[in-house]
């Protein structure tokens, strides 16, 4: 039988430059304009909702979801700024993840860690480790580290399909997927879009009447509605 | 902006000599053979559980998981012996398919249908198209048909990445998906797991416990059972 799990060491990442962008657009608008699919599903949330990231995705996946060994084996490789992702195909009934891979991730320079499943020792994540987590939530026990799987191969994570390198962004809204092959496109989207709110005058200081005419005179002339 | 939605019309379809394989290998064996990462969440079942598929996966993806378009789209370019994979999102509060298309993809000489949401005129599609669907139930209406979308790259369905061109098996325990490039690999292991429980001297032919006496050993051997 051929060799069934593929690890890949490295991949193709965008532009470092492109990364930063992403980082200074406005997360709202490069989720809506990545498209509805490219949103994680909303059970994924930061464990402090302060954390944001921004960066290249690091791809991880075990044949058996509660086992962590590919998780182990990513922390070598992983390059400073990624962003590893974990599948743990939404276990909920034990740990993917836990403080000591966060020591390595942090150790690694990774910008985060997303996590289709639980995190163990969310407590000493959030205030001792400074590596920002993403996932279902917590739970104390890690089951097993023995069973193989792959690296940087595409996955699922949140009911989203992310290939290595494309650009992970998250904050206490959720988890968003640039695919690498459009990034350039929908960061030069948001940037479009967050431009009005940027600058010494931004929309958000005009008041919502008259910074949304617009929208609201279209909303107001759609058919069907029966005014009273 | 560049063009974001792929329509792939054809693509490369596995030896038809494989899918007969695995069509011919009893059907957890070559679920077993293919992994436990690509068998679908047990919600998507049969709507008849007397229904049995194995074909090849022609894949569909809306923008927005409620709508219909790129199902009504699929029965023009899906060929004999494909099954339609329609990843609607796992969505559960509205129908993303009806009697119409499944009528339409028999049409085309598909197998089945495989749908990660609801359908919609199941008494129709059981008892008059009589048509195999698996999905994960229900609904009475559908609500969407005018927004674009895939046919035909990587789609999530039941928790599974799927191909176009991957091998789909269902009955009424699930739905497997057998990567195209580890087909024939698959089909040898589950032609090999097969062949004891056929011919005259077939596994169940023979008492429990005499047939599985070395896994019961294996069993017995376990470390920490304490035996009282």
């Amino acid at each position: 039988m051929s060799d069934r799990y593929t690890v890949a060491t490295n991949f193709e990442r965008p532009e470092p430059a492109l990364v930063r962008r992403a980082a200074e657009a406005i997360f709202v608008f490069s989720a809506i304009a990545a498209g509805p699919r490219q949103v994680m599903d909303s059970g994924i949330k930061p464990l402090d909702p302060d954390w944001r990231i921004c960066g290249p995705a690091f791809t991880v996946r075990a044949e058996f979801p509660e086992d962590t060994a590919m998780g182990y084996l990513a922390l070598v490789h992983a390059q400073p700024g990624d962003v590893l992702v974990i599948d743990a195909a939404g276990r909920m009934d034990c740990a993917a993840f836990g403080a000591s891979m966060a020591r390595g991730a942090k150790q690694a320079g990774l910008a985060g860690v997303v996590l289709d499943g639980l995190c163990e020792s969310a407590g000493l994540i959030r205030t001792r480790e400074g590596m920002p987590v993403f996932c279902r939530g917590a739970s104390p026990h890690v089951l097993a580290q023995e069973r193989p799987g792959w690296l940087n191969v595409p996955v699922i994570c949140g009911r989203v399909i992310v290939n290595p390198g494309d650009i992970v962004i998250g904050d206490a809204d959720g988890v968003a997927v640039i695919p690498l092959e459009r990034a350039e496109e929908v960061i030069s989207a948001a940037e479009k879009r967050g431009a009005p709110y940027r600058g010494p005058n931004p929309l958000s200081n005009i008041p919502f009447r008259e910074g949304n005419a617009a929208a609201i005179a279209r909303i107001s002339a759609m058919p069907g509605l029966r005014w009273k | 902006m560049a063009a974001r939605y792929t329509i792939i019309r054809d693509f490369e379809r596995p030896d038809p000599a494989v899918v007969k394989r695995i069509n011919d290998a009893i059907f957890l064996f070559a679920v077993m053979a293919a992994g436990p990462r690509q068998v679908m969440n047990a919600s998507i079942k049969a709507l008849d559980p007397t229904w049995r598929i194995c074909g090849t996966a022609f894949t569909i993806r809306s923008e927005f998981s409620e709508d219909t378009s790129m199902g009504y789209l699929a029965a023009e370019y899906a060929k004999p012996g494909d099954v339609m994979v329609c990843d609607a999102g796992g969505r559960v509060d509205c129908a993303v398919w009806g009697a119409s298309m499944s009528r339409g993809a028999q049409e085309a000489g598909c197998v089945g249908v495989v749908l990660d949401g609801l359908c919609e005129s199941t008494d129709h599609i059981i008892h008059r198209e009589k048509f195999p669907m698996f999905s994960r139930g229900s609904a009475p209406h559908i609500i969407s048909q005018d927004r674009a979308g895939w046919l035909n790259c990587p789609v999530i369905c039941g928790g599974v990445i799927v191909n176009p061109g991957d091998i789909i098996v269902g009955n009424i325990d699930g739905v497997g998906v057998i990567p195209k490039e580890r087909a024939a690999d698959i089909a040898d292991q589950a032609e090999e797991w097969t062949k004891p429980y056929r011919g005259a001297n077939r596994v169940h032919t023979k008492k429990f416990v005499e047939a599985y006496a070395a896994p019961i050993a294996k069993i017995k051997a376990l470390p920490g059972i304490e035996w009282k």
